[in-house]
């Protein structure tokens, strides 16, 4: 029996064989998305109008959410220096970011380098628990619509990381209330 | 390879389970959690409804809700009724979750809806039940 993904069925099952039929369309304008994925970074990669064919292939388009995955963690990082108190609380959050940038920079190309995120060495933060837990929500909110554009905008093979990582910042901001 | 529109039924049938499930747990929830349950339930209908419009513009046939779903675990108490309610909401952030590569444009932005709600909605769930951490590094995704 197949599960329904939140709580098992008792009835009929209705995806046996002759059930849904499979949709050509949905396959076909998935395949297209993939080719035109694959096709353009080539052909990106390969510009040489404005330099040498020495010139660096241009940034991978996720470079923008990893640059601001390190934000959040640099600011999560001044939080925790800042008021032991939130040590619980935060660092499960932060932990998250870090990983999600370690997720990010594993699918880039090309390779991101360490030294294109110079990390605004993190606004000492000052105020009191309130204070520090509104500015983190207001980060983790924007931050997360940030990624929600970029999971749109993105290719099919990186949705799915894309979306956990705007789904993951829209559950910090839960949280941080 | 299972297509959008299998994908979208998946996620439906999660929506009509998650329906049932408010159903069955409000009751034991105190006000505030009644309230809640409310709100999720309200929220997994117009889900629902917008899922049977998307399959048949699809022309895809839309699985039905069963008249009884089989709980994980027994229903007994407040606890339960916390623990199921993040139970089926990490299931429709799991369906949803499973259906993004397959869509695209602002189908693809009505699919991260689904599972960023579902997500949020199961992280305040697990707040209530005073499990910590409440959040996880990759909602809906079965093994982490």
């Amino acid at each position: 029996m197949r599960k329904t993904g939140a709580v098992r069925t008792r009835a009929n099952d209705h995806s046996g064989p002759g059930g849904f039929r499979p949709n050509r369309r949905g396959l076909l304008r998935a395949g297209a998305a993939a080719a035109v994925a694959g096709v353009a970074a080539p052909a990106l990669a390969g510009c040489d109008l404005f330099g040498g064919p020495d010139a660096p292939p241009p940034p991978d388009a996720l470079t923008g959410l990893l640059a601001g995955t390190h934000a959040l963690v640099a600011s999560y990082d001044a939080a925790l220096a800042a008021d032991t108190t939130l040590t619980a609380l935060l660092t499960p959050l932060r932990d998250t970011h870090k990983a999600h940038a370690a997720a990010l920079e594993a699918i880039m190309s090309p390779k991101p380098s360490p030294s294109s995120f110079s990390l605004p060495s993190a606004a000492p933060v000052d105020g009191d628990r309130k204070k520090i837990l509104a500015t983190l929500r207001t980060a983790e909110a924007s931050a997360a619509k940030q990624a929600a554009e970029a999971c749109v905008s993105t290719t099919t093979v990186r949705a799915v990381l894309v979306g956990e990582i705007a789904a993951a910042r829209a559950t910090h901001v839960e949280v941080l209330a | 390879m299972t297509t959008l529109a299998e994908r979208l039924q998946t996620a439906l049938a999660a929506e009509h389970s998650a329906i049932y499930a408010y159903g069955r747990l409000g009751v034991l929830l105190d006000k505030a959690g009644q309230k809640e349950a409310r709100t999720g339930e309200e929220a997994h209908r117009a889900r629902r409804d917008a899922l049977l419009l998307r399959l048949a513009e699809l022309k895809a046939e839309a699985p039905v809700a069963e008249p009884g779903y089989a709980l994980p675990f027994p229903l007994a108490d407040r606890a339960a009724a916390l623990k199921l309610a993040a139970y089926v909401e990490d299931g429709v952030a799991a369906s949803w979750r499973a259906a993004l590569a397959d869509a695209e444009g602002e189908l693809r932005r009505q699919v991260l809806t689904g599972y960023t709600d579902a997500a949020v909605r199961a992280t305040r769930w697990r707040r209530r039940a005073g499990v910590a951490p409440a959040t996880v590094p990759y909602p809906g995704r079965k093994a982490q």
